[in-house]
Formats: C-alpha cells, structure tokens, sequence
C-alpha cells in the first residue's frame, strides 16, 4: 500500500510538471489571447483592457494557478473561435474516445494473449511461423492504413457497418458500441502484434530459467509448468507493454476518429489545432494526459500486485 | 531384473542432438543405489557428472537429446516408461535440489505453495492437511518461524534458508531418492556446512538415498560413503570413499585430492 | 549470415525490402515518370496501365510518380526526425547518465514524465504551436523523439560508467568529454542502432498519420499519408490511390523492423 502511495504521488508531480510545461509552451509560443479574442481590428486600449480583465498581465506562474484551480474546478476557459466555454465542448467527447480506447484495449488481450501463449507453446511450429510473418505485416501498418482498409473491407464491400454512421451514445449507446467495434479493432491489431510478440518471446526465455526445471522436478506436466509457473513471470513484462499500449491507444485513438468519422477528443483537438483555438488545444492535451497519466498509474499498481519483488525497493 | 537395488543405472550414454554435430556428454554411465545410501558424484563442471543425474531425474529433454542404456527405478525403466509413470515418480519418489536455490525458485509464488507443490500433484490431501505437513516440513529443516517463511517469497529470503525451502519442498513427500546437485556451491562455508549436516540428517532419519554432486572433494569427503570421480564423461574411478582418498588410482583423483586446501577455507567454493 | 545452420531470413529479408525502397527513393528523386504534380483530367482516376503503373488521382496526377516523391518525403522526415532525436538523446543521456546528481534527477524526472506521454500527443502539442509544414514535422516529431533516446543513451553510461576501460582512461589523464564521447559512446552503438531502428519506424508512422491529419507536411510536398487521407474521399471509386501509398509503409517500416530483428540475432 505504501507502494500504491508513491504511485499517486508521482503521478500528482508528472501531473503538475506536464501541466506547468503545456502551460509555459502556449503562454510563450502562442502570442496574445486577448488579441486573438477581439480580432486585429480592435483598439489597442480596448486589448489592454481585456488583458487586464483576463490577468494578463499577472505574473505567469500566478496565471498558471489559475489556470489550474480552474481547471480543476472545471473551468476549462473560453474558446477563442466558438465562445462557448471549453469544458462544455470537451465533456461529452471524452466518454466518446474513453470508450473506443477500452474497447480496443479489451480486443487487444483477447487476441494476444491466448496467440501469444499459442506460438510460445509450438516455437517453430508451423502455425507459429505464419503468425510471426502475419504479425511482422501487422506492426507494419499504419493503424489508420488499417481503418482505411477495414472501411473499405467490412464497410463497402461486405456491408458489415455503415462508414460515418456514427451513433451518439446518448442517443443509442449500443448502437454507439456497435459502431465502434470496428475503429477499435484497427486501433487494437498493431499493438496485438507487438503484444503476442512480447508475449511469445518472454514465454520462452522464462521456460529456460531453473524454477521451471524445479517444476518438472516435482513432476509438474508441461502444461502445469506453463499456466502455474511460467505465465504469471511472463507476463510481468508484458503488463508494463500493455500500459504503454494503453497510453498509446488514447493517443493513437485520435487519428483513428478522423478515419471514422467519430466527434471524440481527437477530433476537436485537429479542429482547434488549424484553428489556433488554444484553450481548447490546451483542456483537450491536458485530458488526454491526465487520462495517460491515470493509465500509467493503474499499470504501476498492478505492476507491484504481480511482481512481489517490485514493491520492497 | 535386477529388483533387488532401489536405483541400478547401466551403460547411461547421453547425446546431445540440438547443434548440428552431435555431441556425446555422458560414456557408459553406471550406478546402483541402496536405500540409505549417499553416493558421491565428483567431478570439474561439464565431466558429465550433472547430465547424469539430471537424465536420472528424469530431466533431461527426450527430444534435443539421445540416451541409451537403462535406468531402473525399483524395476521400471526412466528411459522408455510411459511420461505420466515418469511424472508420478518425479517429486514423489525421486527429488531434486539445485545449486542456486534463488533461481530454482519462482520469484512470484510463495514460499508455503511451492513447498506444497508435489503434495498436491502426488496426494490427495485437503488444504489444511497440506499446510501442517508442509510447516512441520519447514520446522524439520531447521527454518524458524516457519509460519511467517510459508508466506514470504524466495527474495525476502537469505540463501541458506532459501536452499533450506528447496530442501522442504523436495523432502515434502519423503522420496526414496534425493538428488543433491552442487547444493552448496552458492552459500557461504559456514551454511555450507550447515545444509551438509541437515542433508546427513536426512539421510540418516528418512532412510532416504542421496546422490551428492560436488566439485568439492571435501565435502563429499564428509558425507558419502562411495564416490564415483568423473571426467570427460566417463567414470574414471569409483569406490568407497575412504578407499579412494587413502589410495586413489588415477592421475585426475589425485590431483582433485591435492587440491583441497589443508587449511580451512574461508572463501566461497 | 548462416547461423546453428539456420539463415537469418529476417536479415535477408529485410535488407531487400529496405534495399528496395531505397532504391525507388533514390530513382525518385532524380526521375520520376510524370511531374508528381501535374494534373491531368483527362486521366481522373485512371486504372492501373502500362502508361500509370499505379492508376491516377482525383486529379489526375500520375500516382507513381507521387508515390516516388513522396515515400521522399517520408524517408526524409523520419530521417531529420530520428537524427534531431539521436543527437540530442545523445548529449543528454551522456550528461546524465556520466555526471549523475540532482541535475541528472531534475532531467530524468522530466524526462520520464515526457516518456509516459506518447509521442504523437507531444508532436500535435508542438504542431500547434509552430504550425504545420515538412520542417515542423521535422522539429515536432524531433523533438518527442529525445526523451526515449536519452533514456537509453543515459542507461548505456550508467552501465558502462564504471567499467575498467573508463577506470583506465581516467588514470591515464582523459578528459571526461573524451572519456564520454571516445570511450564509451562507441561501446553503446549496438543498442543505439536497435532504438534508430524502431525509432525510425515510429517517424515513419508518426509522420504519416500526422499528413494524413491534415497537420503534417503540406501541399505542394507530396506525402503517403497526406496521399491517404485524400484517398479516404475516393475510397470505393479509386481504392489504388489507398492501397499503393499504404503499402509503401508497410514496406519501409516492414523492412527497417525486420532489418533489427535479423542483426539483433546476429549478435
């Protein structure tokens, strides 16, 4: 528990240096929010007035807790290009982009594991070779070449969903599942091989430690030796890859929204990014941070519930 | 045949198959074992002395690698018998200590499950019958607080006691046969000589056949009553040990005699 | 490359497909079939011909030819991306790791927090403040990029800081620039060219996937992801203008990541 402990801490610290260096980035780089308000038309005195109403003109790290403790009483600020205030756009996108990142990550272990245990089991088998050859393709593909093609797979030609039939999950929520099914496999299938890959090579390096000929020294089957002994050290590794796949689903599911037509964080962050809209650019990078940040965490924790060597430091 | 001795091993020959040439590790292996027995297997690492105790307990992976000749366990032979006879025998009947006892253990079990293990795998016993027998295990091998060791994993152990679980976990079904593989090169001297007493002990109380493989001549010096001394893959002397040490034949023995320091050690061996 | 009597298929493999790629980067850019961005609309959306190897776009541009300029331009980003990260992860992985400290705590404690945020993310961030274009991909991409190097170039030192060939050229009166640059940076270079490897990749799909989000390199440069995301629009009339650009990313992050694999069972 003491461990679990650190963890939060850390995550609160990486959480304020994230914050604090988005902050800085865009308060030196973007140039005058006040000016991209009003527009270059406006007076300049009617500028320095909205500065001064908006704190501008405040010490920076006095504006970045601010910013902050609004930001943490929700007040994500004002969208320069909609005016409308920036936690009302975010909030319902992030159930939209939470749900198709679990959803893949969930179809990411459904399929690597049991594959990855397989090709383990019969190294140089010839299952196991097709599948190293149709996984080294796979880590090729670029996830949104991926959704490009099932669109035009499962899509166009096989009528299995309608591409840009979107379903708002207030409307319908398993209709709004439903249309998710397929982003999310082309999210999950890149990081299923690399996991099964993972999976497979840690599998047997541990087969070859001693505690594995300990096993079979008390008359454990092959089997036993596997599922009692093996897995749960191969596995550790993998936990640590499965998190960071995580993280880079969230991330990664920002692309594929475009390919799908799906209004979730990803696609409001593009929208404002053109343009120039930087309080949303900034809620919308901070959430998915905090979201990773939550991800890599939970993983820690996990990490130190499987591996009892990890928790004593 | 030969129903009389407990173990008789008869021309073992081992080939390993798994490079391209195939290369013989083990010649014309032979060895009977008695019950109470504590036979000594002597040698430099790779004289063959391991493979031929790992191929005896079975082991030895019946694919990468060739065996000819017999190895009867009270009649059956290990070599061809069916794989779940060679399982029923393994853990129950024939056990195994392992000269690193933190690698031997998996790092993410508990202690008190792995001690068990065979328990389960051989016997029918409930789960708090288990839990008895493998504390008294524990309490049997000297290890204090055995309650508090059944719940702790091998890092949060030191080496000695580590090897000690190793012990517990392969006396746990009181096997005919314990097959000791350099169980002390790890440790320190002084536990060294510690799991020595401890294995003697054994053997004495438990009736329980021991093989003791060591590079160390002194220390088989203490515990066995035969040796055999390898090198190459061949057996090149064997006897009782006392003959050997008072009288040995072959160039290699003496040399291996003359290395034993006169004085006592106090470096890792 | 014949091992245990076993070839390295991954090695052999690998070095044609990348030999391949490197090949029509290079015809590409001194020759390519058409003006990669002549329209033509007369050939809108032509099949695949002897005349147009891979069909033509909306535009009827020649896609081969765009094909060539852009696998270019690709080659070129992750090429600019992984040396900015290189270079720098050099620097600061070496800093760290040799002098170690409080400086070395403060880096590394901004680093990991870098490193646990993936990188496309950083790229966008930075994307949204220089603006898009080939360059600032260059300089987006580059940048995320240094964390994951340092990390390691910094693990490398810590490992090799005390061995005794460094012991030795301290006796003898090295400077620790010379230490760390002469001494050990050379000893790093197998694991260093595993993470240029897989770091490649990554620019390769980074910078595809952030073209084809519109935020990437611009028109007038030809990019295969930017020739995707226009492809999407025609999916089902003209699916060549998806299929060859996406194939030629498969095929360069295919080859690069096969390439690793075989040299790392080489070793």
């Amino acid at each position: 528990m003491k461990y679990a402990g650190k963890k939060v801490i850390t995550m609160i610290i990486t959480l304020f240096a994230v914050t604090l260096f988005v902050f800085l980035a865009f308060h030196f780089i973007s140039g005058d929010p006040a000016t991209s308000m009003l527009g270059t038309e406006a007076t300049p005195e009617r500028v320095e007035a909205l500065r001064e109403e908006m704190g501008l003109n405040d010490p920076v790290l006095l504006q970045y807790g601010r910013w902050a403790l609004n930001f943490l009483k929700g007040d994500m600020g004002i969208s320069y290009s909609y005016r409308m205030s920036v936690s009302e756009m975010v909030a319902d996108k992030i159930p939209v982009t939470v749900t198709l990142t679990i959803l893949a990550f969930l179809m990411m272990v459904v399929i690597a594991i049991p594959l990855g245990i397989y090709t383990a089991k019969h190294v140089g088998g010839v299952i196991d070779r097709i599948i190293y050859m149709i996984n080294q393709v796979i880590m090729a593909f670029p996830p949104f070449f991926a959704g490009i093609l099932i669109t035009l797979v499962f899509g166009r030609i096989l009528k299995l969903f309608t591409p840009g039939g979107y379903v708002s999950y207030q409307k319908d929520f398993f209709g709004f599942v439903g249309y998710l099914i397929f982003p999310a496999f082309a999210i999950a299938l890149p990081k299923a091989a690399m996991a099964v890959k993972l999976l497979r090579s840690s599998v047997i390096s541990e087969s070859k430690l001693d505690y594995v000929r300990t096993a079979y020294s008390r008359g454990n089957s092959t089997k036993a030796v596997l599922y009692k002994h093996v897995l749960k050290n191969a596995l550790i590794p993998v936990i640590t890859f499965l998190g960071m796949a995580l993280a880079d689903m969230i991330a990664g599911s920002i692309i594929i929204e475009q390919v799908f037509s799906i209004p979730g964080l990803g696609r409001i962050l593009l929208t404002s990014i053109s343009n120039r809209d930087y309080p949303v650019v900034m809620a919308v990078i901070v959430c998915i941070s905090l979201l990773v940040l939550v991800v890599n965490m939970v993983v820690d924790i996990i990490y130190g519930l499987v591996d009892p060597r990890i928790s004593i430091e | 045949m030969d129903e009389k001795h407990l173990l008789k091993v008869t021309d073992l020959n081992i080939e390993f198959h798994d490079h391209i040439v195939p290369e013989t590790v083990v010649y014309d292996f032979d060895l009977t074992l008695d019950e109470g027995d504590i036979v000594g297997l002597v040698g430099e690492s790779g004289s063959g002395k391991s493979m031929s105790a790992l191929a005896i307990a079975g082991l030895l992976s019946r694919k990468d690698m060739k065996k000819r000749g017999e190895i009867l366990f009270e009649g059956v032979d290990l070599l061809t018998c069916e794989r779940s006879t060679l399982r029923d025998i393994q853990g129950n009947d024939i056990s195994v200590i392992f000269q690193e006892p933190m690698t031997s253990l998996n790092p993410v079990k508990k202690i008190g499950w792995q001690v068990e293990e065979s328990l389960r795998i051989h016997t029918d016993m409930t789960k708090e019958e288990r839990y008895q027998k493998v504390i008294q295990m524990l309490e049997d091998v000297e290890l204090d607080n055995p309650e508090q060791v059944y719940n702790q994993y091998p890092h949060e152990l030191s080496g000695g006691m580590r090897q000690r679980v190793m012990i517990a976990a392969a006396m746990i079904c009181a096997p005919k046969i314990l097959i000791a593989d350099e169980p002390t090169t790890a440790l320190d001297v002084t536990i060294q000589a510690q799991i020595v007493k401890l294995l003697k002990r054994i053997n004495k109380e438990k009736k329980t056949a021991i093989i003791f493989i060591s590079h160390d001549l002194s220390l088989v010096k203490q515990i066995c009553e035969r040796v055999l001394v390898m090198q190459g893959g061949y057996i090149v002397e064997s006897g009782l040990t006392e003959d050997i040490f008072n009288n040995p034949q072959k160039e290699y023995t003496k040399k291996l005699i003359e290395a034993i320091p006169k004085v006592d050690r106090n470096k890792k061996g | 490359m014949i091992r245990n009597g076993k070839k390295n298929y991954n090695l052999i493999v690998g070095s044609i497909i990348t030999g391949f790629i490197l090949l029509l980067i290079l015809v590409g850019t001194f020759y390519t079939p058409y003006d990669p961005d002549a329209m033509d609309a007369a050939s809108k959306f032509a099949g695949v011909s002897l005349k147009h190897p891979m069909g033509c776009d909306n535009f009827g541009r020649d896609i081969f030819s765009r094909v060539l300029e852009g696998s270019r331009t690709t080659f070129i980003v992750a090429a600019g991306t992984v040396f900015i990260g290189t270079f720098f992860g050099i620097i600061m992985g070496a800093l760290t790791g040799y002098y170690g400290g409080i400086v070395d705590e403060i880096l590394m404690r901004f680093n990991d927090a870098m490193f646990a945020f993936p990188s496309i993310l950083l790229a966008l961030l930075f994307i949204s403040l220089f603006g898009s274009g080939k360059y600032q991909v260059i300089l987006a991409l580059g940048i995320a990029f240094i964390p994951s190097f340092a990390r390691i170039v910094r693990s490398e030192f810590i490992k090799c800081k005390n061995m005794d060939y460094v012991k030795n050229a301290k006796l003898q009166g090295a400077s620790n620039i010379r230490i760390m640059f002469v001494h050990i940076l050379p000893n790093t270079v197998t694991v260093l060219l595993s993470a240029i490897m897989i770091g490649f990749n990554n620019a390769v799909l980074a910078e595809a996937g952030m073209s084809f989000l519109g935020i990437g390199v611009q028109p007038p440069d030809a990019s295969l992801g930017r020739m995707l995301s226009e492809a999407q629009t025609y999916l089902f009339s003209a699916p060549t203008y998806a299929i060859f650009p996406g194939l030629i990313i498969i095929l360069m992050v295919l080859g690069f990541s096969l390439l690793g694999d075989g040299l790392k069972s080489e070793e």
